[in-house]
């Protein structure tokens, strides 16, 4: 995985297994490497690793069972909330960098259905 | 766990290691940065019992650094030192005859994911593979302390992705791992605190993370800014 | 130790293996002299056991030196100081190997000397015709020297603690060297010039200790008188020899003066080596 470490690490690495979680990658209920695989996984500091599972725990969105694991949350509401909330940050993201270039949000739709179009 | 009070080293009128008082946690990974010459090397010989202080002491657990603290901390040199006439093979048999903690059977796991063979004779290796081999016996060892001095000089990227790998399984609560490496940005996210050192003189130890999310800067950003005088670009 | 020990045992094996080759050539030179009745053949064989003898044993003491000197100034080093031994132990698997080797070496070569001398003779011959002829040998060169077990017990002690002081003289010479010049280039010259001269100052403190090597002893052998009954001439011999006690007390100024080298030489390793 590529970084951009002028970021911190940690939420790079959860925003992908958030990822992971909305697209299904990592399914509901499924069983997250432990730690010291994420780390290997990822290619990061163990602490760092740790720092990723007691973000997502906080969030909900895993759970860690003593001496079982850490599991993704079977809650799907959560997800879709997730989803949703991901889906609304790229969003926001777009439409900020398109003012940025001083392109309007209704051009930005507009070419938006026209690149949906084409694809 | 290892703490530096006051260190200075002095090779006649040059002085190396100036005053620097540095304590390093365990469950750590740090990366000690600083240009050529800036003391790091022999920082780390200190703290490893090789060279003597000219004042101030290292202290490994509470107590000062000594022939038995060696048992416990493991130093890897940058240049390669192996006797000659000796073969892979034989040199994890004589680290396993020095060391306690060394794992013959960890060693031959480390030596095939860099793909070195234990029949090669030390003379014959390029210095890639003598790179590599240096890890390999470092890392065989079970030691509380690992010093690494320039881990991924003149190694190949997947054998440096290895050794990353290696580095990330070596590391637990109980351990204190310090990186010295010219390749910061191959240090960015597995080490999780830098220790910058300039002239002899310490500058800064800091949280990584938090140098991220505080200031917006990397490892090697920051490293721009406190040698360098180029501009650095901030988002 | 044994650890160490078996590593320094290691690093001199090649020179001890090329020193017993060129050994078993020059025993194999003299054998076929002796079979082939060549005089020449024989003479050949000798003069090179003699040599790889003399040589044999110095080679053994130098070497001992010159891996104590890769061992501090390449990084080389790194293999010894890293692990957790102190200078004490390091230098003394050292000196007990390079002892060892020498004491072994030098049973060796006087073994063998004593067989071909006896295949020599080409008879049967009993130790104590043996050491009668050596004896005989021994006085032409002017040294009397009374040969039972209990006087070359002396002489051997004497002679190999004489040679081990050499050699920790050395050792010391070379850390102190190595200690003052590190890494510089003519470190080994410089450390063989201290060496010189300390080996001179050794020599001259140990003579005034143990006294002189031989002993002249005056015995009168007949007296020839005038008519009168006066003594106008006497005649006697004059003999030289060695005591053994000379050797007993040489070797043991070579034992003191190698302990405290030893000891100097440890010390000043813990202290001013950096590697």
């Amino acid at each position: 995985m590529f970084y951009d470490a002028n970021s911190p690490i940690w939420l790079q690495v959860a925003d992908a297994i958030k990822t992971d979680i909305v697209t299904g990658r990592r399914a509901l209920g499924d069983k997250l490497p432990g730690g010291r695989d994420i780390a290997l996984q990822y290619a990061i500091n163990p602490n760092t690793a740790a720092r990723v599972y007691k973000e997502l725990e906080n969030e909900r969105l895993v759970e860690t069972r003593r001496g079982m694991g850490t599991f993704v949350t079977e809650d799907r509401e959560r997800i879709s909330a997730l989803k949703q909330q991901m889906a609304e940050k790229a969003v926001h993201e777009f439409i900020t960098k398109m003012r940025k270039l001083g392109v309007s949000p209704e051009e930005a739709a507009q070419m938006l259905a026209q690149e949906d179009k084409n694809a | 766990m290892l703490e530096s009070k006051a260190v200075t080293k002095a090779f006649g009128s040059k002085i190396a290691v100036d005053h620097v008082d540095l304590k390093l946690e365990k469950g750590h990974i740090y990366a000690l940065l600083g240009p050529n010459g800036s003391g790091k090397t022999t920082w780390m010989k200190m703290a490893a019992g090789l060279i003597k202080p000219t004042s101030g002491r290292v202290e490994f657990e509470g107590k000062p650094v000594d022939i038995d603290s060696r048992r416990y901390v493991a130093y890897m040199s940058t240049e390669p030192y192996f006797y000659s006439w000796m073969s892979v093979r034989d040199m994890g048999k004589y680290y396993r005859d020095f060391f306690e903690d060394f794992s013959y059977a960890r060693y031959i796991k480390l030596l095939d994911s860099m793909q070195l063979s234990e029949g090669l004779k030390t003379r014959a290796l390029s210095s890639g593979m003598m790179a590599k081999l240096k890890i390999a016996v470092t890392l065989a060892r079970d030691a509380r302390v690992y010093m690494l001095d320039e881990p991924f000089n003149g190694i190949d990227l997947l054998a440096r992705d290895e050794i990353r790998a290696n580095i990330i399984e070596a590391a637990s609560e109980d351990k204190l791992l310090l990186l010295s490496s010219h390749l910061v940005e191959e240090m960015e996210a597995i080490a999780d605190r830098a220790v910058f050192i300039s002239e002899g003189r310490l500058i800064e130890n800091v949280d990584l993370e938090q140098l991220r999310s505080e200031r917006g800067l990397s490892m090697a950003d920051r490293y721009r800014q406190i040698y360098g005088h180029a501009e650095v670009n901030q988002q | 130790m044994k650890n160490l020990f078996k590593y320094e045992f290691r690093k001199t094996l090649p020179t001890k293996l090329i020193i017993l080759g060129i050994t078993a050539i020059a025993q194999l030179v003299f054998l076929v002299g002796l079979w082939q009745e060549s005089d020449k053949t024989v003479a050949i064989g000798v003069a090179l056991l003699v040599l790889i003898a003399t040589f044999g044993i110095m080679v053994i003491g130098l070497q001992s030196v010159l891996t104590l000197h890769r061992d501090m100034n390449t990084k080389q080093s790194y293999m010894l100081f890293m692990t957790p031994n102190s200078c004490y132990k390091i230098l003394g698997a050292k000196m007990l190997e390079n002892l060892l080797s020498m004491t072994i070496g030098g049973l060796f070569f006087f073994g063998l000397g004593t067989l071909d001398i006896a295949l020599l003779f080409n008879e049967y011959v009993r130790i104590d015709d043996l050491l009668e002829g050596l004896q005989d040998i021994l006085m032409v060169f002017g040294y009397h020297i009374n040969i039972d077990a209990g006087y070359m017990a002396c002489f051997t002690f004497g002679m190999l603690s004489g040679w081990f002081s050499v050699v920790t003289t050395a050792f010391f010479a070379d850390v102190v060297s190595s200690a003052l010049l590190n890494g510089k280039k003519y470190n080994l010259l410089l450390s063989f010039v201290f060496f010189l001269i300390l080996s001179y100052l050794v020599g001259q403190v140990g003579s005034a200790i143990a006294g002189d090597a031989l002993t002249r002893t005056e015995q009168v052998v007949g007296t020839t008188m005038d008519s009168m009954g006066n003594v106008v001439y006497t005649s006697s011999i004059e003999t030289r020899s060695t005591s053994p006690y000379y050797f007993l007390k040489s070797g043991a100024v070579s034992l003191v003066l190698s302990g405290l080298f030893y000891v100097a030489t440890a010390e000043l390793m813990q202290r001013k080596l950096s590697v």
